[in-house]
């Protein structure tokens, strides 16, 4: 993968948490009125998509790559794996609630 | 005739050291009169001047609250009236954030980052000058507005419908409206020069793995900024525009959402803390290793904590609104990011205590203001995660104990580093060393102060005293640790005082610092202190991370820029390398100019909606002047 390639999957992670967040204040009012789980679903669907990008960045971080490259590669990690562990316990709390509580 | 000039163009190369020195300050330096200074566009001079200003207003925001002091020290006091406690509590949040904070550590960004990343200025200078000019004009507008007794006297954060036309009468609102305006666009205007200048003007061989993490730090809140500050610009705006021209964004009867005014302000208000925090970390990150004379552990990390502290910020702003009734469910989303962000905090405190675990200790004053700052903001941060939690939030809400919970992020975590910075830094910025002994006199009595002073407000918060009240009644628990905390305060107070005192001292009759008094690593010790207009004679090539800890007495450098006029080399995002030369625009009244008619339609604008309309005229007059070819070197593309 390209320098490039390796910066966009870096992105992976921090766009499905934010993505994941914005929906966290829309989605509970629609499980409440239908009695559905799209909160718990999306936020699963991020962690998914998070742990991707996690992915992506390591494969990218061979033993050849050039020391910038693997900078990039080691930082998107690290930044993945913070942003899965939001992710994580906003699911925790999905878990925990059903939408309706105020 | 471009390609014959081109190639009768003095460089720098087969030039000796004393006739570069020569060539390059004719080209450089500025005029030494009265326009020649209002012309400056050196980033240094409107560092200097952002820094000076910025303090000023710390002191003027200091005495705001030690009047606010005197008035809690007892009950029904009579010091302040209720009027003037709401002006003043205002005033203080907003010069504190909007014309202190936030602008000092932009300055030291101004200041700095050029040095550090080894070029001759900053990217766009004349924007530079631009948004000192503004931020100037707009904390006179504040504080003239104070004068006159019509300072605004909504809060820092001036919810709406308090602020909106039906209950926000005369003109306080919209002054602190076209403030903020002000404030903002010069912060914006500063993160966009920090972004191309970390981006593009790097010295050949600073790959973004090299990149020393203050300029990280710099690089990271510029986009916070950049991202986070149209929020509240948009605010300002419509605000204005509800008070003046009859628009209803925040009324909820013609169709507008006042919790919208919320969510934007605190979209921009939570990430403004990590405006604050961030470079903190980088100063921190850069003055630690020369205190312990070792490289920073876990430069990685470290860069990581910074990057995914920038971005969380952005999800962490309900947790200001947990009051307000949304789903639990939505609530403990930003519960959830509130305790996540404490991870890459705590990699930035687990990485600084190992480098001063594996280093040798130097307790000058600028440790020591590091170390205040490791104890405070922890203490700090402990207690964030404490009101991230949305039932313990909503006892303390509005109480002193959030009010000793931001004291104690906002001074632990941003003025004791920024002290600590003053003092690392001043021996360059000035030339001459502050002193030891008053810098550590400086040290304790504005740890204890502030400690004595702020940790009691968290028992004050948990009695119940509420926020912004300007006094209470004598069967209120309270009495006994307010007058405790005003006496402390006076601490607090004389610490900053012995610091003053320091800097006015040694400006004037420090010791002579030299080139690099600390021995520390990075580029801005590679040149005299102060500076010379050009910063250095050649531009250095970078190929470690402590470029002057590799037992080399001389850095390697690049030659074949141009020496008869302001010239940079342009390198590419990743790698640094080289990819261009281009000209740096000379010192320029226009951006005065500009600032000035900007000034004018924005204050006209609160008083009729038709500013907009006459006042871009002048502006446009302004920026034609700015940006016309003036037929000189550096026109040239």
């Amino acid at each position: 993968m390209s320098i490039g390639a390796a910066r966009y999957s870096g992105f992976l992670a921090p766009g499905a948490w934010a993505i994941n967040t914005q929906l966290g204040l829309m989605l509970p009012y629609v499980d409440c009125a239908s009695n559905t789980g799209w909160t718990a679903f999306a936020t699963l669907a991020a962690t998914l998509l998070a742990l991707t990008g996690v992915f992506l960045s390591r494969d990218d971080g061979s033993s050849t790559a050039s020391r910038t490259k693997l900078f990039i590669s080691w930082l998107n990690v690290l930044l993945g794996l913070a942003f899965v562990f939001a992710l994580v316990l906003q699911g925790a709390a999905t878990l925990l609630l059903s939408g309706c509580e105020r | 005739m471009t390609t014959e000039r081109r190639s009768s163009a003095a460089t720098d190369v087969d030039l000796d050291d004393a006739e570069l020195d020569r060539q390059l300050d004719r080209t450089w330096a500025g005029r030494t009169s009265f326009w020649g200074a209002i012309a400056a566009v050196d980033h240094k001079v409107i560092a200097r001047r952002y820094i000076v200003t910025a303090f000023v207003f710390l002191i003027l925001g200091g005495m705001l609250a030690l009047a606010m002091r005197i008035q809690l020290a007892q009950p029904e006091a009579r010091f302040i009236n209720a009027d003037r406690y709401n002006q003043i509590f205002t005033m203080h949040g907003s010069n504190m954030m909007f014309l202190f904070a936030v602008p000092v550590m932009e300055a030291m960004a101004v200041y700095l980052v050029p040095l550090m990343v080894g070029t001759r200025n900053i990217a766009f200078p004349r924007l530079n000058a631009f948004s000192y000019w503004v931020f100037l004009a707009g904390g006179i507008l504040l504080w003239i507005s104070f004068a006159l007794d019509t300072a605004p006297d909504v809060g820092w954060f001036a919810y709406v419908p308090l602020s909106g036309p039906e209950y926000g009468s005369g003109k306080r609102a919209d002054v602190w409206a076209q403030m903020i305006t002000f404030t903002e666009l010069s912060a914006l205007a500063v993160a966009v020069e920090i972004v191309v200048t970390v981006l593009k003007q790097r010295a050949p061989g600073m790959s973004l793995d090299r990149i020393p993490l203050l300029v990280w730090s710099m690089l990271v809140m510029a986009f916070v900024v950049i991202m986070a500050m149209p929020a509240i610009m948009f605010e300002s705006s419509t605000l204005i525009m509800d008070r003046l021209v009859g628009t209803q964004f925040y009324n909820p009867a013609e169709g507008g959402d006042v919790l919208l005014w919320q969510h934007l302000f605190w979209f921009f208000g939570h990430p403004e803390v990590y405006i604050i925090f961030l470079p903190a970390v980088g100063m921190v990150s850069t003055i630690l290793p020369t205190f312990v004379q070792r490289p920073i552990f876990g430069y990685l990390p470290v860069v990581m904590a910074l990057i995914a502290t920038g971005v969380l910020a952005f999800g962490l702003w309900v947790h200001h609104m947990f009051v307000i009734g949304l789903p639990r469910l939505a609530e403990s989303f930003f519960t959830a990011s509130s305790m996540a962000i404490a991870i890459p905090a705590g990699v930035q405190i687990f990485c600084w205590l190992a480098t001063l675990w594996a280093g040798r200790p130097i307790f000058k004053t600028p440790l020591l203001f590091v170390i205040g700052f490791i104890i405070t903001f922890v203490i700090g941060g402990l207690t964030g995660v404490m009101v991230a939690s949305v039932p313990f939030d909503a006892q303390v809400h509005d109480t002193y104990f959030v009010v000793a919970h931001f004291h104690y992020v906002l001074i632990g975590g941003a003025v004791f580093p920024l002290i600590a910075g003053i003092y690392y830094w001043f021996p360059k910025m000035t030339g001459r060393m502050m002193s030891e002994r008053l810098g550590q006199w400086s040290f304790w009595l504005i740890f204890v102060g502030f400690n004595l002073t702020f940790f009691p407000m968290h028992i004050l918060g948990l009695q119940g005293m509420p926020r912004r009240i300007y006094t209470y009644q004598p069967e209120m628990p309270w009495g006994g640790l307010n007058l405790f905390i005003s006496l402390s305060a006076v601490i607090l107070f004389s610490g900053f005082l012995v610091f003053f005192i320091d800097v006015a001292r040694s400006w004037s009759a420090g010791r002579p610092a030299g080139q690099n008094p600390w021995n520390a690593s990075t580029l801005e010790w590679a040149m005299n202190s102060p500076p010379p207009p050009y910063n250095f004679r050649r531009i250095p090539v970078v190929d470690a991370r402590d470029p002057l800890w590799c037992g080399s007495d001389e850095l390697p450098v690049a030659s074949g820029l141009r020496t008869d006029r302001r010239e940079l080399l342009i390198s590419s995002v990743v790698e640094a390398l080289p990819e261009a030369r281009e000209s740096s625009p000379r010192d320029s009244v226009w951006p005065f100019w500009a600032a000035i008619a900007t000034s004018i339609m924005l204050i006209w604008s609160i008083f009729s909606p038709w500013a907009i309309v006459w006042g871009s005229i002048p502006i446009a007059i302004t920026l034609i002047g700015w940006f016309w070819p003036k037929g000189i070197a550096e026109d040239e593309s």
